[in-house]
């Protein structure tokens, strides 16, 4: 294989590309609703990984595996709850959450 | 430069396929709606200066590419049209959305069922301000097995893969029922051992866990709707494997569905029960009738279907039939080898299937819905 290649069944592919935005503050930026949509992944993540019963059907599918993400994360979860929800994410925590997602090796 | 010229390359191929008058109405219009995407993807890259974001246009233009690659395989005149509407009637229960369902003929002894990432289909909306409607599938199966209707039910195992991946059953039972909580599952620690262990050792068996449950869903959806046929494929493709970090062992997975098709409790199948209710989704039940078919397959005739559940039956009912007749023949299927009795019970299923195509196009042109 000439380069990696995302893995197909990542639900976590375009939110990862938003927070790409995010850290290189490359121009042009995405869109406001997208920008929202990955914020509102972050918040919906904390919140059901902090109680689960809170998952339903018109949960996110991002938010769920970000959440099974965010559990191995404490200190960054609390990073990331910190910042108010209409708030753009800061640079150096879109790139923390970022590296945080990378897959390990097998 | 490449970005651009892929997404050209893909446009001219989509130009292609939209001369070739496909089976499905529905198809044409698919190929069109992404055609628009990619028209509008090249216009906004091509502007000065670009007007969306490089990555997001590298993820938007890796998807067109993967979703062409679905269209085009269907193509292909050696469509199983009788398997491909089984498995459409299994989904059609799990989604709201519109599946478009193709399909490709491989070579190799591989299944799948792929859908498009729903990733794709939320940025094309926000960014691109087009809403698809329908959503593309695809089916892939061995060429080998294209009239073998019986050696075709991984394709419902897959279904079940599918189902999880885009709600994310497994994922919401991790976090509701976590490795550390349980069931615990065979093969591997138990929660009360995986607690003790070092957090790394505890995050290799996590993704173990994941696997495994991910696979014992998929093995339950497969009974969920071919029964035995779905085991007894399975029990002939690997009847002793060992487990590994991606699958439990046969023997484990062959256990759970004994337990489901007898209706037997198990904490496992309670696990996806409670995270599909959560997501709003229907319980995992046995979906085929039990259908009688030895006086027709026992004259070589093939039975017709009432309904889905007919349908479904049919794998489980001609499984049994199959397996009788290869190991003790009767009647007229004494006088046949074992290839030949092979065949035939997979020419019945399949005329079967057809039987009750035919009767609902003949009922849908009877009374237009």
């Amino acid at each position: 294989m000439l380069a990696a290649k995302p893995n197909r069944t990542n639900s976590l592919r375009l939110f990862e590309v938003v927070l790409r935005a995010f850290e290189q503050k490359a121009e042009p930026q995405v869109s406001d609703p997208l920008r929202t949509h990955a914020l509102r992944v972050v918040h919906e993540a904390l919140l059901i990984a902090g109680n689960p019963a809170l998952i339903n059907a018109t949960t996110g599918r991002e938010a769920i595996e970000l959440a099974l993400r965010l559990r191995d994360l404490p200190t960054l979860s609390g990073r990331l709850a910190a910042v108010p929800q209409a708030a753009p994410m800061p640079p150096e925590l879109a790139q923390e959450l970022l590296t945080s997602l990378r897959p390990l090796a097998a | 430069m490449l970005l651009k010229s892929n997404l050209r390359l893909l446009l001219a191929q989509l130009e292609r396929l939209a001369e070739t008058s496909y089976f499905s109405p529905r198809l044409d219009a698919y190929i069109d709606e992404l055609r628009g995407v990619a028209s509008e993807l090249i216009s906004r890259l091509g502007a000065t200066p670009p007007s969306i974001n490089d990555a997001l246009g590298r993820f938007l233009a890796e998807e067109i590419w993967k979703l062409t690659q679905f269209l085009t395989g269907s193509t292909t005149k050696q469509i199983p049209y009788e398997v491909v509407y089984a498995v459409e009637r299994a989904a059609a229960a799990w989604t709201n959305k519109q599946l478009l369902v193709t399909t490709a003929i491989v070579q190799e002894s591989n299944f799948f069922f792929q859908g498009g990432s729903e990733d794709f289909f939320e940025a094309v909306k926000d960014e691109l301000g087009i809403d698809l409607v329908s959503r593309p599938v695809q089916i892939a199966l061995p060429y080998i097995y294209r009239h073998k209707p019986l050696f075709c039910t991984p394709l419902f195992h897959e279904l079940g893969h599918f189902v999880d991946t885009q709600n994310e059953v497994v994922a919401t039972s991790m976090l509701s029922s976590p490795e550390t909580v349980g069931p615990d599952l065979p093969d591997l620690p138990t929660a009360a051992q995986i607690k003790s262990l070092l957090p790394e050792e505890q995050k290799f068996i996590r993704r173990v866990v994941t696997a495994h449950r991910r696979e014992y869903f998929a093995d339950l959806f497969g009974v969920a709707y071919a029964g035995r046929a779905a085991q007894g494929f399975l029990e002939e493709f690997c009847p002793d494997d060992d487990y590994t970090p991606t699958h439990p062992s046969s023997s484990a997975r062959f256990a759970l569905m004994d337990d489901f098709l007898a209706g037997r409790q198990n904490p496992i199948i309670d696990l996806y029960q409670v995270a599909l209710k959560a997501r709003g989704l229907p319980q995992l039940q046995l979906n085929f009738a039990g259908v009688a078919l030895d006086d027709c397959y026992g004259d070589v005739r093939p039975f017709t279907p009432k309904s889905d559940a007919d349908v479904f039956g049919l794998f489980d009912a001609s499984w049994t039939f199959l397996v009788d007749q290869w190991s003790s023949p009767t009647e007229v299927w004494s006088k046949l080898g074992e290839d030949d009795r092979v065949r035939a019970v997979n020419d019945l299923t399949e005329k079967s299937i057809r039987n009750r195509m035919v009767q609902e196009a003949w009922g849908e042109a009877a009374y237009p819905r």
